[in-house]
């Protein structure tokens, strides 16, 4: 039983290191561009794996992305996300782990 | 609604920086002593029916005190008892409350408590015009600050809660921040009857201070006005009252404003009806910082209960 787990769990794994997951990409793409937009530089030079505030989002940057994050996806989000998963990965990991999220996800993307 | 917004399919259409995005603020208020009524009136007189949008049904608008799940009035109910259990509220004759809001305490001491008669300050017109319009029985609401109020007869016991975030002016000097907080808290013993009580309720700068308090706060929600640290309101109280109780309740107010945003953005479209686009995503973005500034520790929530000293003695 337990090693049919490990199992499973081990080509979940394989399959997400070959094959990203559509969704944290798709978060990840909007993530980058929003944090592009409010630095006036390329989406491609933002670094996802980089802290907000090494960004130079500051507190009001945060509310304002949960809040239009929100607003795009039509989910009640936290202000306080940018906070407690600080990456643009560590957040889009973080949200498609949600139903809600996923679910606006297959209407927008 | 969705039409801008960008997605992966290979789009170069920028993300929506949207109505929550953050804005340069412009402006810089001039500095005197603690907030001008104007500037309260220029946050509490908002509108009466957009506050009743999204605060529960009591209009109380300060932090909560939350138990297990249960809905904001009941936690707003439990806050306000805390405050009159405190100060010793059941039956007194006098009673006083510093910044009474839309009255929900009034109501309660009146009410649940038998206070005999309470007198309510408030700098805020539309809020005092609401309570005078709701016939609150043997209560008195005066258009007044403290620093300006002579009571009658002395208090039994006095309530402040939400109010004593502006009574520091930002930006100002520390010895006329301390000297503002020492004469309310000399106001305070002088209308207070010996050994009487009272609660202070207050937002305080926790892991921050007034140099990286957002000026979106000091300009444009609560212009003119500044937090206290704890140490500040101690230093101040000393010798006239002693501290009988005190807890920090920052998750409480973090809840308190989740709730609020909450209920905002479910109003959305009638609360722009009532004050317009962008004063809602003003307030958005206000109740969106509280939510984040009490989750990081970045400001606290005080509540404390006070006990009235006698007269003040030289210290050494």
């Amino acid at each position: 039983m337990s090693s049919s787990l490990i199992d499973d769990s081990t080509l979940l794994q394989g399959s997400q290191a070959t094959r990203p997951d559509p969704r944290v990409t798709a978060l990840q793409d909007w993530l980058c561009r929003y944090v592009g937009q409010i630095l006036n530089v390329a989406p491609e030079r933002i670094d996802p794996d980089v802290k907000f505030d090494r960004h130079g989002l500051d507190s009001s940057a945060a509310v304002g992305l949960a809040g239009d994050l929100s607003t795009w996806l039509e989910c009640e989000l936290d202000p306080t996300l940018a906070y407690d998963f600080p990456t643009i990965t560590e957040l889009a990991v973080e949200l498609a782990r949600r139903d809600d999220v996923c679910a606006a996800l297959r209407r927008l993307v | 609604m969705m039409t801008s917004v960008p997605h992966s399919g290979g789009s170069s259409e920028a993300p929506e920086i949207g109505r929550h995005a953050t804005a340069i603020m412009e402006q810089q208020s001039t500095v005197t002593w603690g907030a001008s009524a104007a500037a309260i009136r220029s946050h509490y007189d908002v509108s009466n029916d957009f506050y009743a949008l999204w605060l529960d049904e009591t209009r109380t608008y300060s932090c909560a005190l939350w138990n297990g799940d249960e809905d904001l009035q009941t936690a707003q109910a439990r806050k306000l008892d805390w405050h009159l259990e405190g100060v010793r509220a059941h039956n007194v004759a006098r009673l006083l409350d510093i910044g009474c809001g839309w009255g929900s305490l009034l109501r309660r001491a009146l009410g649940k408590y038998g206070v005999h008669h309470a007198v309510g300050l408030s700098l805020s017109d539309a809020q005092s015009a609401w309570i005078r319009s709701t016939g609150l029985a043997n209560a008195e609401v005066c258009v007044q600050s403290w620093a300006d109020y002579s009571p009658i007869a002395p208090f039994d016991a006095v309530v402040s809660i939400g109010a004593f975030e502006h009574f520091a002016r930002f930006g100002q000097s520390h010895s006329d921040k301390l000297a503002g907080y020492r004469s309310f808290f000399e106001a305070c013993h002088r209308m207070l009857v010996p050994g009487g009580r009272m609660s202070l309720q207050t937002i305080t700068y926790e892991n921050a201070d007034s140099a990286e308090f957002s000026r979106f706060f000091a300009e444009r929600i609560f212009p003119e006005s500044d937090l206290p640290h704890h140490a500040e309101i101690f230093q101040s109280a000393k010798g006239l009252f002693e501290v009988e109780m005190l807890r920090n309740d920052r998750e409480h107010y973090a809840r308190t404003a989740r709730c609020w945003l909450g209920n905002l953005r479910r109003a959305r479209a009638e609360a722009v009806k009532i004050v317009g686009e962008s004063k809602v995503a003003m307030y958005e973005k206000y109740l969106g910082l509280l939510v984040v500034g009490f989750h990081t520790a970045r400001m606290n929530l005080a509540r404390l209960v006070l006990r009235r000293m006698g007269p003040l003695t030289k210290a050494s």
